[in-house]
Parts: structure tokens; C-alpha cells; sequence
């Protein structure tokens, strides 16, 4: 008896000391996160003193990548095994699928799922399990010279919405010749179809095509819904004559350099990073008018904010959304820390502290309970950003692959869209190549 | 030499004297190493260096170029299926020819503009010399990207310092890098014009070896400025041209920086060479063994090209 008691009592101790431990962590805690401003710099400083203070102990060590060479930096720390404990933008399917990414489902209530947007979700979805933590939303849409549109008498889409008829039929009316020396020198639109650039994939998917069926063994986009689609972009340089010359082999940095600083073209397709470069600009510009420089030639930018032009569906914005992933963790009590972090960082009061506190231009809170318009009141196009989210498409698919998949897609429609080859041949070619790649995959 | 040769001191220039020197043996070796030991010493922190540095990743990337990557878990055998896989891959025939075709214009072009640059220069004073070879040895000390990112700008469509030329002349604007019928094209022409300052120096420095006499007895036979270059020059460097042929296809056929920096292997697929398509491969598709098998048939071919360069071009000198 006395034995029994004695035995109970160890055990019981080995218990809860296991207990404490696993509640408790002690240690540093690796961060990689993009840059985003100054201002967010100085955010994650306050945010990660306040984190340490309320959990003595825990350090929490940020680095900050380089967009140049994050996703290398990335990539190397993954085929090294020298991971860090949490990467912003790290949730490729490749580390899923090898078991390097933690499934954070289990650490979502119902209630807080559905304080999300749901491509916020869907965009880290991956079959059973959800393997990154959202943070802000990165949208695309189309982004008008509403002062070009002005000048040509021509109205803005209602509402953001227009049909792909009567975005041509604009388009044409903004394609004219300014300079009078019989050649048009502004055009209606510049699309970028450029490999890992998916600006305009919106246009290509707006007939109903699919790229893929439901369990990823499939390429569905060699469909004459996907034809149609690719014919439409195809139609804008070749048929309709309103897409800014060689608009296909551009870079998105000469497209941005012909739409902002040129104003030679009307409409183009980005990021949400455009509000963000717009806004600059034009306040550069006021600042240089407050200063007494030379701004003669410089005129403000006026910029409004629309979606796709609808094929036979609603046209889908596409949205990418910032998130953070965890690499798998050997200590649970360390896993529960981590997501404790990422509560509080990404917490609705901290997205609001971002969007009023800091200089991130255009930051996009995933968190619907975020009141994000009453902060943007002041700007009509965030305002329409915003509120064209709910039809958003996540981002990209999440499918093993997905990066040489979409690179071989990208570039036969490159292709098709310079003239090099029929747009049934680079859908041909395309739906070749990435089976061949998704049968290896389902090997 | 066909112009009384004879009269001259014989002086070998030959990769083949080597295979005539006696085979080593264990005893020879250890009395080398004793009497040389302190160069062996000296020798070995750079010996394991080049071991830790330069062969061990080789000898990882054979193993790799066999098996399948894992992160978590053990690296999974494959067998032949990378190199099975890469030799069926049109994309990778694609990327060998466009680097096939960068290669048979830079490398010949380069070459033969150093041989002309230095011949122009060789004749000139120490200062004049010493000039140019600063001018034209600097692009080769700046960074790649840096170099990469000029000249993307000079090619720019709209800014570009190229077509505002074109433009002046009253001609019309070309795409350079926006089209692939002119992209690879473009890559080349930099490739080109940038001057290949380190082949000019090598070359001024073979030309200053050879004895003058030879252009004075081809003065003396009325031989014109052409037919002494041709004849004299020409052979006698050939040691260093075929030394730059060799590095220079080595380079060529791993050309990288510039498809990186300035089109990423587009438009379409027109600038896709063999190391941009290794680099997709390992870095955006994580499939280091398929990158791995890519990048040692890169290797074998770089093996053959070199080897069949020497078997046809290397010869003796004699002064």
C-alpha cells in the first residue's frame, strides 16, 4: 500500500512537471518576415516587446528578408534542415507535402474561422488540413487613368463592373493618337502575361475555365472555355488593336513606367501595391509644389479602381494572401507559444495599429471584423478594393508544382499572345507539359 | 613555322612534354614529400579548401542527380529517372540549343575582338597600353547583376538609350528584350560589346613574347601589315586563343546572370539557358535531384567540348 501510494505520488509529479513544461516554453523563436515599410519595422518592434514582456523567457529573433532573394533565402533554409520557426509567405505545397509545415488547423475555433475571409483560408487550405496563418490580403484588379478617361469623355465602369464588350469598347475610345502625327501613342490597356506574373489571369478565367478538376490530376484549362478566355487577350492586341505594342513581352516595370510616369496607356491590371505607388506619387508631387520645385509637365494621377471584364461568369479577382507558416516544431509547448504569437500579432486590434499606425501603403486586414473602409474613408479606391473582395479568387492554386506549372502556362500565353503560336496550339502544348508534371507528382 | 624557323632557338610551347615525364613511384613520392614538406603544408590549407569547397559539392550533386530530395525523412533512390526524366524534357533541349547559340557567337566574337583590340594596341606606348587595359579590364570587375541591370535599362523600349539612337537616325523603335525574336539576339550583342578585357590583356602579354625579328624578316619579304598579323601574330598567340576559347565556352555554356537579371528565360522560352533552367529547376520547383542530373550532363558536355578543343587546337610554338 505504502508502495502503491508512493508510485501514485512519482507519477503524479512526472505529470504535471510534463504539464508545466509543455505550457511553459522557454526559448527563442525564429521570425522571417518581407519587408513592408519603415513603419512596419518599427511595428514588429513593439509588437515583439510587448509579446516578451507578457512571456518572459521567450525571445522572439526577427530577420527581415529581402524581396529580391527572400524566397531563395527561403528555399536553402529548407534543403539545408536549417529552418526557421516562422516565414511570412513560406506555405509553398512542396514543404506540405514533405511534411515540413505544421498543420494549424486544430488551433482555429469555428468562431474564429469564420472572422476570416474566406480565400484568407482557402489560400492556406491544403486536403485535411489549413498550414499558414493569415495575415493581410495582396488583391488584383484593374486600375484606370480615371484623368485619361476624363480627357476622352468616356465613363468609368458602374460600380467597378463592366462586360468584356464594353471594356473593348472603352479601350478603343482611349486608343488615339495624341501627338497628330498619324501613329496612336496612347492606348487603352497593358496586360502582363509575363512567367510568375498572373495579373491577367482573371481575363483568361473569365469564361468558366477551369484549371484544374477536383483532386489536381487533371489540366482542364485546354477547354473551349479556356480557348475563349485566351482569345480574349489575344483580341486585344491582334483583333481590337487597343493593347499598348509588344504589351506581352514587357516587363511589369515598363508596363507601371507607361501607365503612371507616361500615362500612355489607360487601364492596366496589379497588385494592390498600385494604390499604394499612386498615392506616393502624388504626394511627392504635392510635396514638391510645397517646397517650390519645378513640377511643370506633372500632374497629379487620377486613379480609380475596377474589376475584370466579365466573360460568361462574373469576372473573379484574384487575391494572394500574406500569411505565415510554421515549420514543424520537435517541442509542442514551443508550437502553442508560436501560435500564441501569431494571435496576437495578427489579432484585429493589431491589423487596425498597422493600417493607422504605419506607412504600408494598401495593407488589406484578413480579419472581417477589421472595419478596414473606416480607416481608407478618405480613399475611394481602397474603398473599391475592398469591396470587391468578396468575389476574390484565392491565390494561387494550392497544388504541388503550382510554381513550374504556372511558369509553363505563362509562357505558351506569352507566346500566344506575341503571335508565336496559335492559341490553340499553346494550350495544346501547355495541357502536354503540365500533365506530364502532374503525373509525376501522382506517381 | 614555314619562314625559316630554323635559324631560331627551339622553344617548346606543349601540353604534351608532360606525358613523357617518368611515372612516380611510392618511394619517389614519400622522398618528394619529405624533401617538400613544408610547400605540402602550405599547400593544404588551400588543398582542402578546393577539396571542401569545390569537390565535395560535386561529388553531393552526382550522389543527388540519383535520388529525390526530402526535407523531413530519408532522401529517396531513383535510380536513372532524373537523367531519364531531363533527356525527354523538350524544355531542356530548348535550353541547351539557346545556350548552343549564345556560346557559338560570344565565344568567337569575344575572342577574336580581344586578338583585334590587343594587335591595335600592342603597337602603342606603356601609357596608352596601360590605359586601355584599365578601360576595357573594368566591366569584367563589376558585379554581373550590376552589369545586367545597365543594360537592361540601355535596352529599354521606352527610356532605352538604344532605340532613342535608332529613333534619331529616323529609324524605328525595336523591342530588344520584349520579343523573342530579338531577345536572345540582344543578350549576345551585350555579350559582345561589353570588352573582354582580361582575354586583351592575355593576348598583350603573348604578343610582347614575340621576338621582333620575326616582323623584321617579313618586312625584309615585302609581307603588308595584314599578312605579318595573319601569319605571324595569329599562330603564335594560338596557345592563348585556345586557352580563351576553352574558358570562354566554359563561361558561355553557363551563362546565367544576364537571363536572371534581365528576361528571366523569356519571352516565351527565347532565353532559357541550361543553368537558368537548372536554377527553376532546384530553387522555384524544389526538385534538387532533377536539378542536380541537369547540372551534370552540363557538366559532361562542358567535359567533351573542352576535351575535343584541345585534341584539334592545341599544337607546339616554336620561337
Amino acid at each position: 500500500m505504502k508502495k502503491l501510494l508512493v508510485v501514485s505520488v512519482l507519477m503524479m509529479t512526472i505529470v504535471l512537471s510534463g504539464t508545466i513544461l509543455a505550457s511553459d516554453f522557454q526559448g527563442t523563436i525564429r521570425l522571417w518576415d518581407y519587408p513592408h515599410g519603415e513603419g512596419v519595422r518599427s511595428w514588429w518592434d513593439e509588437v515583439i516587446n510587448e509579446f516578451e514582456e507578457q512571456n518572459p523567457g521567450v525571445e522572439i529573433e526577427f530577420t527581415q528578408l529581402t524581396w529580391a532573394g527572400g524566397t531563395e533565402k527561403i528555399n536553402v533554409a529548407v534543403a539545408s534542415g536549417n529552418l526557421p520557426d516562422i516565414v511570412n509567405q513560406g506555405t509553398q505545397v512542396e514543404f506540405i507535402e514533405q511534411g515540413a509545415l505544421e498543420d494549424l488547423s486544430g488551433y482555429f475555433s469555428e468562431e474564429e474561422l469564420a472572422n476570416y475571409y474566406q480565400a484568407s483560408i482557402d489560400a492556406f487550405r491544403y486536403k485535411e488540413g489549413i498550414y499558414g496563418w493569415p495575415w493581410y490580403l495582396f488583391p488584383y484588379h484593374m486600375y484606370l487613368n480615371a484623368g485619361l478617361f476624363e480627357e476622352r469623355g468616356v465613363e468609368l465602369p458602374e460600380n467597378g463592373q463592366w462586360t468584356y464588350d464594353e471594356f473593348v469598347e472603352k479601350m478603343d475610345k482611349l486608343t488615339f493618337d495624341r501627338d497628330g502625327d498619324g501613329e496612336n501613342d496612347v492606348y487603352g490597356i497593358a496586360y502582363n502575361v509575363q512567367p510568375d506574373f498572373y495579373d491577367f489571369w482573371p481575363v483568361l478565367l473569365s469564361d468558366g475555365a477551369k484549371l484544374f478538376n477536383e483532386d489536381y490530376t487533371e489540366f482542364l484549362l485546354n477547354s473551349p472555355e479556356g480557348l475563349s478566355g485566351l482569345n480574349k487577350i489575344i483580341d486585344l492586341s491582334n483583333k481590337y488593336n487597343v493593347a499598348l505594342p509588344n504589351t506581352a513581352g514587357m516587363s511589369q516595370d515598363d508596363q507601371w513606367a507607361a501607365f503612371l510616369n507616361e500615362r500612355t496607356i489607360a487601364a492596366t491590371a496589379t497588385g494592390i501595391w498600385g494604390v499604394g505607388a499612386v498615392n506616393s506619387y502624388n504626394q511627392d508631387l504635392e510635396q514638391k509644389k510645397e517646397d517650390g520645385e519645378d513640377t511643370e509637365g506633372d500632374e497629379p494621377f487620377n486613379l480609380a479602381v475596377a474589376n475584370y471584364p466579365s466573360g460568361k461568369e462574373m469576372a473573379q479577382p484574384i487575391v494572394i494572401t500574406g500569411g505565415f507558416g510554421v515549420f514543424k516544431q520537435q517541442n509542442q509547448a514551443k508550437l502553442d507559444k508560436i501560435v500564441e504569437f501569431l494571435k496576437f500579432a495578427t489579432s484585429a486590434a493589431q491589423q487596425e495599429n498597422i493600417i493607422s499606425e504605419t506607412d504600408w501603403l494598401g495593407f488589406i486586414p484578413t480579419n472581417i471584423s477589421v472595419d478596414a473602409e473606416k480607416y481608407y474613408s478618405d480613399d475611394p479606391n481602397m474603398i473599391g478594393v475592398i469591396e470587391l473582395m468578396d468575389e476574390a479568387r484565392a491565390w494561387p492554386p494550392m497544388i504541388p508544382s503550382w510554381n513550374q506549372i504556372g511558369d509553363k502556362v505563362s509562357r505558351q500565353i506569352q507566346l500566344a499572345c506575341q503571335g508565336q503560336i496559335s492559341p490553340e496550339d499553346a494550350l495544346k502544348t501547355a495541357e502536354r507539359e503540365v500533365q506530364r508534371i502532374l503525373d509525376k507528382n501522382n506517381r | 613555322m614555314r619562314d625559316g624557323s630554323e635559324k631560331f632557338h627551339k622553344h617548346h610551347i606543349s601540353f604534351k612534354r608532360f606525358i613523357h615525364e617518368p611515372i612516380p613511384t611510392i618511394k619517389t613520392i614519400g622522398w618528394n614529400f619529405k624533401k617538400n614538406r613544408w610547400a605540402y603544408i602550405f599547400l593544404s590549407v588551400t588543398i582542402l579548401v578546393f577539396l571542401l569547397f569545390m569537390v565535395y559539392p560535386v561529388v553531393k550533386a552526382i550522389m543527388l542527380s540519383f535520388q529525390e530530395l526530402r526535407v523531413f525523412g530519408d532522401d529517396l533512390w531513383v535510380g536513372l529517372d532524373n537523367y531519364s526524366y531531363t533527356l525527354s524534357d523538350s524544355l531542356f533541349w530548348l535550353s541547351l540549343k539557346n545556350t548552343a547559340i549564345f556560346t557559338l557567337f560570344t565565344v568567337p566574337l569575344g575572342v577574336g575582338s580581344a586578338l583585334i583590340l590587343a594587335t591595335l594596341l600592342h603597337p602603342m606606348s606603356e601609357k596608352v597600353k596601360s590605359f586601355f587595359r584599365a578601360a576595357y579590364y573594368l566591366p569584367g570587375v563589376a558585379s554581373g547583376v550590376v552589369m545586367g541591370m545597365v543594360w537592361r535599362y540601355l535596352f529599354d523600349p521606352n527610356y532605352g538609350l538604344f532605340n532613342y539612337f535608332l529613333v534619331t537616325l529616323g529609324l524605328p523603335k525595336m523591342q530588344w528584350l520584349a520579343s523573342p525574336d530579338t531577345a536572345l539576339g540582344s543578350i549576345i550583342l551585350m555579350g559582345f560589346l561589353m570588352a573582354p578585357g582580361f582575354a586583351v590583356i592575355l593576348y598583350l602579354s603573348n604578343m610582347k613574347n614575340i621576338p621582333k625579328s620575326y616582323y623584321e624578316s617579313a618586312d625584309l619579304d615585302g609581307a603588308g601589315s595584314f599578312r605579318k598579323w595573319w601569319n605571324i601574330t595569329v599562330p603564335l598567340v594560338k596557345p592563348t586563343t585556345l586557352y580563351l576559347l576553352v574558358t570562354s565556352s566554359i563561361g558561355a555554356l553557363q551563362v546565367f546572370t544576364q537571363m536572371y537579371v534581365m528576361t528571366q528565360g523569356g519571352p516565351g522560352y527565347s532565353t532559357y539557358s541550361i543553368v537558368y533552367l537548372i536554377y527553376r529547376t532546384g530553387f522555384f520547383n524544389f526538385d534538387y535531384g532533377l536539378a542536380s542530373s541537369q547540372a551534370i550532363i552540363l557538366f559532361i558536355i562542358i567535359i567533351i567540348l573542352s576535351i575535343v578543343q584541345f585534341k584539334y587546337l592545341s599544337s607546339d610554338i616554336e620561337y
